[in-house]
């Protein structure tokens, strides 16, 4: 945590930092510009600029990891935003026609970003954006220690820090013929967390295969680097392009205990860890080949075609050591000292992939088209490791037990091929209707192939080789009313099946349906919508596990609607709300092991998993100007999740879950023009922030908390304007 | 299959074939001509524009406000650019011929407006110079074309404000998109603001607990969609190559593992996931994760779809958080059951 303290700091006054470097030369410009007003100087430069700085207060009280989890806001100096605009409207050679420097959010803020917008029109074109972002993740209902009554953490926790960055450089930007792109973008993240591991490893012969979970420390780093050509153009009346792209990627993250440790199963008889150490280190490279053409003939006939291939690489190591004690299973899995068990599993994998595109339209006549969409995919995961582990350990009593080891190999591969094809017409009657309607084709094949060996032995211990292929149908329409020009009606559909071979949470046997309608009049504008989406995948109990064999569904149902309303009747008022109302209704059938206490020995029963969402969102923006040099801004939010309601589950093969929660968010903030380029700002927010907690039936052990919090957030900043930008 | 070394040759040879091709071309073949409709208008490339042009300082004389803004875009630099030397640049590249429009005293029908026709003609009229480059190329095959959005919905032709944050505007929230961003391609308001405009249902997703941090100002819908259209379901953009949109950020996701978790190439992040935002931790479908796990590792019949976990006894807490064991359940490197 201290890291991540100390480089907290190093951000902050990096961020302080850029603002001042920033605020800079905007003001020695407004010195040299404040004689001609706006600053529109001799020298063809316009300067437009703005800077606001200030400082935030902050009060939580409640579960702090929640908030953070949900917010991360610190308190503390903050560069809340700051942008400078030059433009050189001279005629000489320059370096650029238009700049663009923005940064927001440094300081105490967990999202902030730095961007750069350069083009000098006909030479080039940059743009670049850098992010950070401080993540934060401790959940008192996420991976917890099962064995603790009331969980106070999570063992799977984030303190980290992730940035991002895009530059981007096209050379020659507007010229059809040529037109060269480089591109540069990174993304790293590192800082401590936490994870869980099973120990010991594997669990050699004569020790018990139980093993136990150990909460581990670990030190998140990941590191990509991307680097991008290519050149567009064209060739033969043919738009092109053809982009080069190779990245490299690296994990380092480690983990480690380094005191004793009980793990989750306290136990007399349960392992129990002394040291552990895991080194994982994990490289690999990207590269692509990304190709495309288009041309639109006489204005009748488009095509466009796009073919990439990619190849992706990974190389690994795994090295881990631990100390401690094995658990007990019976009288023939004694409990042992484990005085060393070292891991070391290397190899790699690949995935090369291929994907082509070809897209056409045919303008039959002004309003009528035709359209046929073909896409290809095809890849293959391959990879394989070696697994060795060597146990040396004795009996609790100090007496010596042979060495063990364990030598394995194993291979994976998955061959995936889809093709797909979508023929749609559309028909513009008049520029008050218009409809569309396709239909879409898709077939894929999966191939599955694994081999595990014991090279020890020799011995082949899994084998399986597996194939299958769907073929999906889909049709879609839509149509589009005008009643009035200043009012639209959206409505379209598609029903059909979604290919679904692996999961019975996506769609299978769908039907979508969409209506959307916005008006305008005037200041004011109101946009209503619904949509609902039905699921089903039908399926049979497997007669091999055990439950009864019989019909089984998975269905869900989602509903939405939505309101919304802007009103904008003068410059100094403007007024937004809405309301969006979210049902789900998911139930799934499921075949669940259900043992000891319940029942003596395990079977299986066919059980219920069902999940409900039954959430209002609200809001409302208010921005008043009542005095010339005042203006007033309120915004309010509420999600209210009702969840499922007194639902309650009966059975312990049933699973019902829900989110329920109620989160408010009020904000104002009043703005004080002082004078022509400064402005001062007091703001005032609240979270409050309340949930149901998790209850899971037939369990006995647990009892998780509520995480509910509330938040004051207090803040005073002040901006400043420079140039044209002051005229506000 | 290629191997690195293969793919590096072909990396350059590509290059140096597409240059040479290029450099052999010659001239760049140019487009003109009319269509024979009254309705669609094509930006005039002509080299030689004839007396029917009356050029952009008479068309400023009445329309000032949109002279003066079309001036600061790139639709009024092209005089500048070389490849339009002698073609016709300013108000009717887009507008089209206007001495009938003037001799008419401003007759509006003597002159294409964008705002008299269908979103699909004026799109016709953008596409027909914006049509070749890549992001655009899948425009007229689009969910935005299909529900006969145009260009004009989104972009303004004449130029958008700049936008300094001003005043009362400029309020900083979690909640509300930062609005002093400068308005990028000649979009009408700020991205998130335009695209929410339409799709207002994706806010209340966008407040959950858990949520990617588009209203904050981190993320912009275009980081992951492509409104323009194109070959991805949803309109998602790839990231690297052929790896999803959320490989680009979440690059630890991205494989190969030696022991990958199904869903996680086939499927997609989706199945598990929900990408805008949600209460349950890690923007998971469920609240529960062992339901997740459940309602596939199950005992039902589909083909492929892996059987019930035997030895997890759900009578016990210690097997109802599947992922306490199973950490790595994207895909590992050294266990098959993604104990590590």
């Amino acid at each position: 945590m201290c890291t991540h303290t100390k480089t907290s700091t190093k951000h902050f006054w990096a961020g302080l930092f850029l603002g001042t470097f920033l605020a800079f030369p905007i003001m020695l410009h407004s010195q040299t510009a404040s004689s001609s007003p706006p600053s529109n100087g001799d020298n063809g430069y316009e300067v437009n600029s703005s800077v606001e700085l200030g400082v935030r207060g902050l009060d939580v009280n409640g579960d702090h990891q929640k908030f953070r989890s949900d917010l991360n806001y610190s308190a503390g100096f903050k560069l809340f935003n700051s942008s400078v605009l030059i433009k050189d409207k001279s005629e000489r050679i320059k370096p650029f026609d238009e700049a663009l420097i923005q940064a927001d959010g440094w300081g105490s803020e967990p999202v902030s970003s730095f961007r750069m917008n350069l083009d000098r029109t006909g030479a080039y074109k940059f743009d670049a954006a850098i992010r950070r972002v401080k993540y934060f993740n401790d959940l008192k209902n996420y991976a917890v220690a099962w064995s603790r009554l009331i969980p106070n953490r999570s063992e799977h926790r984030a303190n980290t820090e992730h940035h991002f960055g895009d530059l981007d450089l096209t050379i020659f930007p507007e010229r059809d013929d040529l037109r060269l792109r480089l591109g540069y973008s990174f993304n790293n993240s590192d800082g401590p967390g936490a994870y869980t591991i099973r120990f010991p490893a594997f669990s050699g012969p004569g020790l018990s295969l139980r093993g136990d979970e150990f909460e581990v420390n670990s030190v998140f780093k990941l590191r990509s680097d991307d680097f991008r050509a290519g050149v567009e153009g064209k060739l033969f009346g043919f738009n092109f392009g053809l982009n080069f792209g190779h990245r490299q990627f690296r994990d380092n993250t480690r983990f480690f205990i380094d005191t004793f440790n009980l793990g989750n199963d306290p136990g007399a008889t349960n392992a129990t860890v002394n040291s552990y150490t895991r080194g994982y280190p994990t490289k690999g490279t990207t590269d692509f080949i990304h190709g495309y053409f288009q041309r639109t003939f006489d204005r009748i006939f488009d095509m466009t075609g796009r073919l990439i291939y990619s190849e992706t690489n990974s190389k690994f190591l795994e090295e881990d050591r631990g100390v401690g004690t094995s658990s007990q299973s019976g009288a023939a899995y004694p409990r042992v000292l484990i005085d060393l068990d070292q891991v070391r599993v290397d190899g790699d994998a690949r995935r090369p992939q291929t994907r082509g595109d070809l897209g056409v339209t045919y303008r039959v006549t002004d309003s009528f088209r035709i359209s046929n969409t073909f896409t290809f995919d095809q890849f293959n995961v391959g990879g394989g490791n070696r697994f060795f582990e060597y146990i040396i350990s004795r009996t609790t009593a100090g007496g010596t037990r042979p060495d063990a080891a364990s030598n394995t190999s194993s291979w994976r591969a998955a061959a995936y091929r889809r093709f797909s094809n979508a023929i749609e017409a559309d028909y513009q009657a008049s520029r008050w209707f218009g409809f569309h309607f396709g239909y879409r084709i898709t077939q894929r094949k999966v191939h599955i192939h694994a081999l595990d060996l014991n090279l020890i032995t020799g011995a082949t211990t899994l084998t399986d080789d597996e194939e299958f292929d769907n073929t999906t149908n889909t049709i879609f329409a839509g149509v589009r009313i005008k009643p009035r020009s200043n009012w639209s009606i959206y409505v379209d559909a598609d029903r059909g099946q979604a290919d679904s071979v692996f999961t019975r949470l996506a769609n299978n046997d769908f039907f979508n349906f969409r209506v959307r309608s916005i008006a305008k009049v005037r200041d004011f504008s109101l946009n209503l919508s619904a949509a609902t989406r039905d699921n089903d995948s039908p399926g049979v109990t497997s007669p091999t596990s055990g439950a009864p064999n019989v019909e089984a569904i998975a269905n869900s149902k989602i509903r939405f609607f939505s309101g919304s309303i802007d009103w904008a009747p003068r410059p100094d008022l403007a007024f937004s709300g809405g309301y969006t109302y979210n049902y789900q209704n998911s139930a799934v059938d499921i075949v669940v092991p259900v043992g000891s206490p319940i029942v003596p020995s395990t079977q299986f029963r066919l059980g219920r998993s069902e999940y409900f969402v039954r959430d209002s969102f609200f809001f409302f923006d208010l921005t008043i100007r009542p005095v010339k040099r005042v203006t007033f801004y309120a915004s309010y939010r509420l999600s209210d999740d009702q969840g499922q309601g007194d639902r309650m589950v009966t059975r312990p093969e049933d699973m019902i879950s829900s989110y329920p929660l109620r989160f408010h968010m009020p904000e104002a903030r009043l703005s004080f023009r002082i004078t022509r380029n400064v402005d001062a700002n007091l703001g005032y927010q609240y979270y409050a922030y309340r949930e149901t907690p998790l209850f899971i039936p037939f369990n006995p052990t647990t009892v998780f908390q509520a995480q509910n919090y509330t938040a004051n957030v207090a803040y005073a900043s002040v901006k400043v304007y420079f140039g044209r930008s002051a005229d506000r | 299959m290629l191997n690195q070394h293969s793919i590096k040759l072909a990396l350059l040879g590509g290059f140096f074939v597409v240059s040479a091709a290029w450099l052999m071309a010659g001239p760049v073949l140019t487009t003109t001509g009319n269509i024979g409709s009254s309705d669609l208008i094509v930006p005039s490339v002509e080299a030689t524009p004839d007396e029917r042009y009356v050029g952009s300082e008479t068309c400023a004389g009445c329309h000032e406000t949109q002279a003066k803004k079309v001036g600061n875009t790139k639709h009024g630099q092209l005089h500048t650019l070389s490849a339009w030397k002698g073609k016709v640049v300013g108000c009717e590249t887009c507008h089209g011929p206007g001495k009938e429009h003037v001799e008419g005293g401003g007759d509006k029908s003597k002159i294409f407006s964008f705002q008299n026709v269908d979103a699909k003609t004026a799109s016709e009229t953008c596409l027909a110079c914006h049509a070749g480059k890549e992001a655009h190329n899948n425009f007229r095959r689009g969910d935005h074309w299909r529900n006969n959005i145009g260009c004009i919905q989104c972009h303004s032709g004449h130029g958008s404000d700049s936008v300094i944050s001003t005043g009362a505007k400029g309020v900083e929230t979690p909640l509300l998109h930062r609005s002093n961003q400068r308005l990028r391609a000649m979009l009408r308001s700020g991205e998130t603001q335009l695209c929410m405009s339409c799709h207002n249902e994706v806010k209340a997703q966008f407040s959950k607990p858990f949520r990617h941090k588009v209203l904050e100002g981190a993320m912009n819908c275009s980081d992951c969609h492509n409104p323009h259209g194109g070959f991805e379901s949803k309109q998602t953009k790839l990231a690297v190559g052929t790896d999803a949109a959320c490989i680009k950020c979440h690059t630890d996701k991205q494989g190969p593992f030696a022991f990958e978790h199904g869903p996680l190439k086939l499927e997609g992040c989706t199945s598990c996931h929900t990408p805008h935002g949600s209460s349950n931790p890690k923007m998971l479908k469920r609240a529960q994760v062992r339901q997740l796990c459940f309602e596939c590792h199950t005992g039902i019949t589909e083909e492929l779809t892996p059987g019930a976990p035997s030895l997890h006894n759900q009578a016990q807490v210690r097997y109802q958080q599947c992922t306490v064991c199973h950490s790595a359940i994207h895909g590992s490197n050294s266990s098959r059951y993604f104990f590590r």
